[in-house]
């Protein structure tokens, strides 16, 4: 039986990494969370724009995904930073996360006297105790139906939908055949292929739910004057030789390969249940990993044809490349290099074997090039308050 | 390099290039040899037959847009060609 050595947490959920994460619920504490993380041994700081001066949706999915990122099984621990005046208190963070019946603290720098140096002393102290106990951990085999794949891509281009992209669909099929979750993100990148991935739908309910978030973004869009067709192929992918939306659509889509779509979900929610789900998310990278990783992908991996350097700070990013200048140019960047399917003449299943295997390793605790480089990406979708002039 | 051009599926109209190849040079796709026209970038799109106007171009068996001109057999395929159809 195929199996991988992770961390066993509350609630049978399974961690890869055994990080505690230091949140920020609010932009104004950013810098005293990173303060507190580097004093941290094995911590990661969660800061973001957000947090404050919101409502309506736009709140509400800034605050499922601080929850989900907290919640996510790669992190032991969390301790949250709050300010005191701010929309989204720290308090209600810390409860949402320890419904996850993992360690959390939570306090404010406006309750501490003395501010920044008592609150990042406080902080560090807190943080050694829980590393201390996160070091007691061991890993242990378990079988990959715990696992929670993130399929992201960026960077694309035209050679990615027959390289990378497709690579990535076999291991995706693999882990759904053995129980696991797959997460196909970007819903921008699934237009022009509606209805191939409808037919996939494991009903009409779910194929009704693949096509509305499309014709509504595009008819919402159109009101205002924007035609969302023409913001895509970027001129990055356009220079990378696709030539239309649904060109790109079908090589990004090919990454979530021939498994039957249980569901769609919001940004940031969690899969209802095993096999493969789409994510409503709108194909900015940063976001759509911060996303998964909410969503509680352990993994993700990330196909990347121009090249990116990007990473999650909570969930490992395993990055792909077709393109025979991107795997040479920024080979410091590109774990599992797929050009081979060109200049060796390799076949996709070859490439998705060498994938599996690295999936494996990251699992056990290797570490991929993003993590070693340090790249701990954050950005949270917004659903824009005023995407229109007001002047 | 082996593969110098990909065609995805039998029914398609169009080949992407995988190798930087010089204007005049004669590739070959299953089986069909013909002369590119023009330098195509890596990575880029040609018909492998005359596409007349209002063509609808596939590719993976899919459509990928409809060329808004007349392109010939081993001529560049560039964004600007082609418009969405959705």
């Amino acid at each position: 039986m195929e199996e991988f050595m992770g961390y066993e947490r509350p609630k049978r959920l399974i961690g890869i990494r055994n990080k505690i994460g230091v949140i920020a619920s609010v932009s104004c504490v950013n810098h005293v969370v990173e303060k507190i993380a580097q004093g941290i041994e094995n911590s990661v700081a969660i800061t973001h724009p957000l947090g404050c001066g919101q409502f309506g949706q736009d709140f509400t999915n800034v605050q499922r995904t601080l929850t989900g990122l907290g919640a996510n099984p790669n992190l032991y621990s969390v301790i949250i930073v709050g300010l005191g005046c701010e929309n989204l208190k720290s308090s209600i963070l810390a409860k949402n996360i320890k419904r996850f019946k993992k360690p959390v603290e939570f306090f404010d720098l406006q309750d501490i006297k003395g501010g920044e140096p008592v609150a990042v002393e406080k902080g560090i102290k807190i943080g050694k105790q829980m590393a201390s106990e996160a070091k007691e951990l061991k890993r242990e085999p378990f079988d990959f139906s715990h696992l929670v794949l993130g399929l992201e891509c960026g960077g694309s281009d035209s050679i990615s939908g027959i390289t990378a992209n497709p690579v990535v669909g076999i291991v995706s099929d693999k882990i759904v055949e053995l129980g696991g979750v797959s997460i196909l993100p970007e819903f921008t990148e699934w237009i022009g292929t509606e209805h191939l991935l409808m037919k996939r739908a494991i009903n009409e309910n779910v194929a009704r739910r693949i096509e509305h978030p499309i014709k509504k973004l595009l008819e919402r869009t159109m009101q205002m004057g924007i035609d969302f067709r023409g913001t895509q192929p970027s001129p990055g992918n356009i220079e990378g030789g696709l030539t239309t939306i649904e060109e790109k659509s079908l090589g990004t889509t090919a990454k979530s390969g021939k498994a039957p779509i249980r569901g769609v979900i919001n940004y940031s929610q969690r899969p209802k249940g095993k096999g493969l789900w789409l994510m409503i998310e709108p194909g900015n990278d940063i976001e759509s990993m911060t996303g998964l990783a909410a969503a509680g992908a352990q993994i993700i991996t990330m196909t990347t044809g121009r090249g990116s350097p990007v990473g999650n700070p909570i969930a490992p990013v395993i990055k792909l490349s077709g393109s025979p200048r991107t795997c040479d140019w920024l080979k410091c960047h590109i774990d599992v290099d797929a050009s081979k399917i060109i200049t060796e003449n390799k076949s996709i299943e070859d490439i998705a074997e060498i994938l599996w295997q690295k999936i494996k390793q990251v699992c056990n605790g290797k570490q991929t090039k993003a993590e070693k480089l340090g790249h701990n990406n954050i950005a949270i979708w917004r659903h824009m308050a005023f995407p229109f002039s007001l002047v | 390099m082996l593969n110098k051009v990909d065609k995805k599926h039998e029914n398609d109209n169009c080949a992407t290039l995988l190798i930087d190849l010089p204007q005049g040079q004669e590739v070959n796709i299953k089986g069909q040899n013909f002369i590119l026209k023009q330098v195509i970038p890596f990575g880029h799109e040609f018909p492998s037959s005359d596409l007349p106007p209002e063509n609808l171009v596939f590719k993976y068996d899919q459509i990928i847009g409809i060329n808004k001109r007349k392109i010939q057999q081993g001529e560049w395929i560039n964004v600007y060609d082609l418009k969405v159809i959705i």
